[in-house]
């Protein structure tokens, strides 16, 4: 499981390289953002688009790390797949989780500046 | 529009010997959902495929403890009414059954970020994306049986 960052001002952008976020990787996820979140990173999109399965244990990852940047910060979802949305339709977590499409899309309603050199 | 579900011989057993590791186990799920998602379609197919991969990763988890000296035995039976998923575990016994049909409608109810629960949603998903679930303890062996009707 590795996660390709990128810095787009005051918002980091990051993409999960795997199709799958589930029991098997989910802990791992859950360190390498938590250590970004650790690093003061405080508006933080988890593009997804690559993740065409996500288990409960993947999902409870999302919620755990969305609490941990709590209301100092922002933590949404861009480029969700079919299956990935949804479980969060299922288990009406799309209530609270917000979700763009694209990154790019999520980047703007973080009030993002450029990407940095 | 999703895909329409494959034709189907009259049936089709599938046995999967999973081994007791969190990590390795996800294979042989990507594997299984393939599988139920050719026999079910999208629609029908990916809830029944998640909840089928939350029974085996509860069995490797809770009642296995993660002991990888054990297997969980999976069975797919397939049929031109439906397709049932057994998943059978030597874990100690467990009112498994109970505590599907006990899980609320939803498990994020709650709006305040603070309160949302990080664990416990495998059973709602297993009773979600079900048409039906059957607990059996057979011998030294949980036996959770999952339904999912074809075109309902």
């Amino acid at each position: 499981m590795n996660l390709e960052k990128k810095v787009l001002g005051e918002v980091i952008a990051l993409r999960m390289d795997g199709t799958r976020l589930d029991a098997g990787v989910a802990v791992a996820f859950k360190e390498s953002v938590g250590t970004e979140i650790s690093n003061g990173a405080r508006h933080v999109i988890l593009d997804l688009g690559a993740v065409e399965f996500m288990d409960s244990s993947g999902l409870g990852a999302i919620v755990a790390l969305l609490k941990r940047i709590g209301r100092d910060g922002d933590l949404v979802l861009a480029g969700t797949r079919p299956a990935v949305r949804k479980l969060l339709q299922i288990t009406r977590i799309d209530r609270i989780l917000t979700q763009h499409a694209t990154v790019d899309e999520a980047a703007r309603a973080l009030g993002a500046g450029p990407p940095a050199a | 529009m999703s895909a329409a579900p494959s034709p189907l011989p009259e049936d089709i057993k599938l046995r999967l010997s999973i081994r007791s590791d969190i990590g390795r186990a996800q294979s042989e799920l990507t594997g299984l959902r393939t599988l139920i998602l050719e026999l079910l379609g999208e629609d029908r197919g990916e809830p029944f495929a998640l909840a089928c991969s939350e029974a085996v990763n509860n069995a490797i988890l809770h009642a296995h403890r993660g002991n990888a000296a054990l297997t969980v035995e999976v069975e797919v039976k397939a049929s031109a009414a439906r397709v049932d998923v057994s998943v059978c575990d030597v874990g100690p016994p467990f009112d498994l059954g109970g505590r599907i049909a006990a899980q609320a409608d939803t498990p994020y109810a709650e709006l305040d970020t603070d309160m949302l629960p990080e664990s416990g949603l495998g059973l709602f998903l297993i009773k979600q994306g079900s048409d039906e679930t059957h607990y059996e303890r057979i011998g030294d062996r949980n036996c959770l049986v999952l339904i999912r009707y074809r075109g309902r």
